[in-house]
């Protein structure tokens, strides 16, 4: 195989002071995650670069899912060769009569990590440029605007042969940034908040509030595959079903209606910070988007703030809907977000929600209830449930 | 969670112990009934002796029996064949209001296709009259098509009557949807100018995916899967014989239970009663199967009433299992055809059972939604 080695780079990453070291050990960690489906790969990171010995294990699906590892810059699949410019030559017309099928102008870059090789990098650039062209004679070195670069890395153990750079997903490693709590719905905007959160360092865990049987237990299977989705990025994660039944039906029974879905909102944060306060969360992750309904407006979201003591991070608060159903889709989670599964839960939802609830009137209402035993009663009958990644899923995952 | 209480036999059927009990015997006759070899002839006079036993069940003397793929696919074959074959005679078909979406849209089909179709609406009971759809009969009418039972309420349909008044209308073939009343209701096709009579596998505890056509001799249809000419022509491609097999056995059997179930009323009224008790609209078709009955709540929706019940283990249906669940938010139209206003029909559940089932499950039903119906009502602030 020629291509048997794949050379992983970490751009924001290396921005980073005194913590970098452990950053990039993270990343080291999840990358073998990645890669735990073979066996046989070898991971390893030396100046500022992971180096992913293949030994065996394809070039496509390897680098598929190194494209889903946040924190990664670049990636490139590399020819190796001995520190001999004659093998280097080889390897280069090799790497060559690949990449040039069917394009016509290269020109080569060189680079001289290990100082001890014997030529400079304009004068290995000559060299390795002349054995291509002598191997290849239809094609020409055009050094402005080439088809394909084939890059030469000198190492103090090899030469490092690559002709291209896949673009990685970028942010940081997940976990870099500590954990955070997602209200996960099942609908388009929660996973796409989950994937952001992601995206800058943040390890997740997942709460998803139902209230069978005024729910399908369709819907939580849908919030099953949406969370399953997500570990494609983050991994194996947590996910908490908690049954917010009782707490409908006490607001039901208790509140005007035009404050139910804040109530509800309410109740949601503060059983979800309880949550987080058991796992470790330092936030709340939720998918709001400024205005898209009734319950974001700002004293809408100001009044679910004021609920509870944890950060209530919302990566989507100015996106567009547009822009965020074009990312679910991307992620693959559209599909699933738009099966027709009621949440929590259209029944109880009022004909005209308050769009400016006041702090005081919802606090009245809250006064008629038992908050603290039906949240603590809701927290302590959650189900527990480890999701991971579905490999027929898996197979199928292309978002960049 | 107590003892598992199945009251959804009209979407399906566990596979009966006669057929289970048999099964690995069955895989045994793999020979294609087509092969000119013994393998082949063993797995050719299997599959006769099961096309004797669903004629039998079915009450047919002479006739062709084609097996199909299910009964959504007897039934599309039976439409489209008629409507293929006979165009010429005439463009005009009469169903009615409340057929199942097998039948349904095939219709909608051959109406995009020219066909003209008249569609008979049921009381607000359910029931249609024999006369209602006489009536819509004319001289270039090719087509009656209507169900024996409905999936829905229950009701019976008058077949037999319907066929006696189509002695008038020589031109017009006669085809019967008869999904949910094989095993369920008498069936005698000797009886009765029946034509075309679609039957279904697994409704009565068959595997799925086997269903069957009962047709005329005196018709010839046009068939849509071609191919090989298995099963006289209509319907191509190598028979699923464990199906057919299965099939047979199971109808033979579903039939004589339902001889033997002699209090059948009986229980279908103490469920009504018992649901009428607790606030519930029966729907009363005044004939009707014995085994299915559909009810609504007022002020709840059927599909929280279906999860809230099988917490406690007994399984009914929103509807009908075909209806509900996929869209959602659409009241039933064979609820709305009746004239029941859309907040009801919304609120509509099925029960639907079979001859086995004994009055104790009956009680236990009624308990189960005595204790579950009220915790609803509770949460849902329903007086």
């Amino acid at each position: 195989m020629l291509y048997d080695h794949l050379l992983i780079r970490y751009g924001e990453l290396t921005t980073k002071g005194a913590n970098r070291a452990e950053m990039e050990q993270l990343l080291e960690r999840n990358v073998r995650r990645a890669l735990s489906p073979w066996p046989d790969v070898k991971v390893t990171r030396s100046q500022q670069r992971i180096v992913v010995q293949l030994n065996g294990a394809p070039v496509d699906a390897t680098l598929q899912k190194l494209q889903q590892v946040f924190g990664i810059s670049s990636i490139s699949p590399v020819a190796v060769a001995p520190l001999d410019l004659e093998a280097i030559q080889q390897t280069a017309v090799e790497v060559a009569k690949r990449e040039l099928m069917d394009k016509s102008t290269f020109k080569v870059e060189a680079r001289r990590g290990f100082k001890g090789f014997p030529l400079d990098s304009p004068a290995l650039q000559k060299a390795v440029g002349a054995a291509i062209l002598r191997a290849l004679p239809h094609i020409r070195v055009d050094v402005h605007h080439p088809d394909v670069v084939i890059e030469v890395d000198i190492r103090k153990s090899a030469a490092y042969l690559y002709p291209s750079r896949v673009p990685g997903l970028g942010g940081f490693p997940v976990g870099m940034s500590g954990k955070g709590l997602v209200l996960l719905s099942g609908g388009i905007d929660s996973p796409v908040a989950a994937w952001k959160a992601m995206k800058r360092g943040l390890a997740l865990e997942l709460v998803h509030f139902h209230s069978f049987p005024f729910t399908s237990e369709r819907a939580q299977q849908k919030v099953e595959d949406l969370a399953s989705i997500l570990t494609r990025w983050g991994g194996p994660m947590k996910l908490h079903l908690v049954s917010v039944t009782a707490i409908q039906s006490e607001i039901q029974r208790s509140a005007p209606e035009g404050l139910r879905t804040i109530l509800l909102r309410r109740m949601m944060v503060r059983a979800a910070s309880r949550i987080a306060d058991e796992v470790g969360a330092g936030a709340l992750v939720t998918g709001d988007s400024l205005g898209q309904v009734a319950s974001q407006t700002l004293s809408a979201l100001n009044a679910v703030d004021r609920a509870t003591d944890h950060t209530i991070l919302r990566p989507l608060i100015a996106e567009d809907k547009l822009e965020i159903i074009e990312l679910a889709k991307r992620m693959g989670t559209y599909e699933i977000s738009i099966l027709p599964f009621d949440d929590c839960c259209s029944l109880f939802a009022p004909k005209h929600p308050k769009t400016n609830p006041k702090l005081s009137d919802l606090e009245r209402a809250e006064a008629r209830m038992d908050v603290e035993r039906l949240i603590a009663e809701a927290v302590a009958s959650r189900e527990e449930k480890l999701v991971k990644a579905d490999e027929a899923w898996d197979a199928g995952a292309t978002y960049r | 969670m107590a003892e598992e209480l199945y009251f959804d036999y009209a979407a399906t059927a566990p596979v009966r112990p006669e057929v289970r009990e048999r099964i690995t015997e069955w895989l045994d006759i793999f020979g294609n009934p087509s092969s000119l070899h013994r393998m082949g002839m063993h797995a050719e006079r299997a599959l006769r002796r099961a096309r004797d036993q669903v004629m039998q069940s079915l009450g047919a003397r002479d006739g062709r029996l084609v097996f199909t793929g299910g009964g959504t696919e007897a039934n599309n074959l039976a439409i489209y064949g008629v409507a293929r074959a006979y165009a010429q005679r005439g463009r005009h078909v009469v169903t009615t209001a409340i057929e199942h979406p097998a039948v349904r849209e095939a219709m909608a089909e051959l109406e995009r296709e020219g066909f003209e179709v008249s569609y008979v609406h049921p009381d607000h009971h359910g029931d249609v009259s024999a006369e209602d759809v006489l009536r819509h009969v004319r001289d270039d009418t090719i087509l009656v098509s209507v169900m024996h039972v409905n999936n829905e309420t229950g009701a019976v349909l008058p077949v037999e009557r319907i066929a006696e008044g189509l002695n008038a209308h020589p031109k017009a073939v006669f085809h019967v949807d008869g999904t949910q009343a094989l095993g369920k209701i008498p069936v005698s096709l000797a009886r009765a100018r029946i034509h075309l009579y679609a039957a279904s596998g697994h409704k009565l505890g068959a595997l799925k995916g086997i269903g069957a056509l009962y047709v005329h001799p005196s018709l010839r249809l046009k068939p849509h899967v071609v191919g090989g000419g298995q099963e006289f022509g209509l319907r191509s491609g190598t028979e699923n014989v464990l199906g057919a097999l299965s099939f047979g056995e199971a109808a033979s059997h579903a039939v004589r239970d339902m001889d033997n179930d002699v209090n059948a009323e009986e229980k279908r009224a103490r469920l009504a009663r018992g649901l009428e008790e607790l606030g519930y609209v029966v729907i009363q078709p005044e004939h009707h199967s014995p085994y299915i009955l559909c009810a609504a709540l007022p002020g709840a929706r059927g599909e929280i009433l279906v999860h809230a019940f099988e917490e406690k283990g007994l399984y009914i249906s929103a509807g009908s299992a075909c209806s509900s669940g996929k869209h959602g938010r659409e009241p039933s139209r064979v609820l709305t055809a009746m004239g029941i206003p859309p907040e009801l029909a919304l609120a509509a559940i099925r029960f639907s059972w079979h001859p086995g089932t004994r009055m104790s499950e009956i009680e236990q039903a009624i308990e189960v939604v005595r204790e579950r119906t009220a915790w609803v009502k509770q949460a849902l602030g329903i007086r």
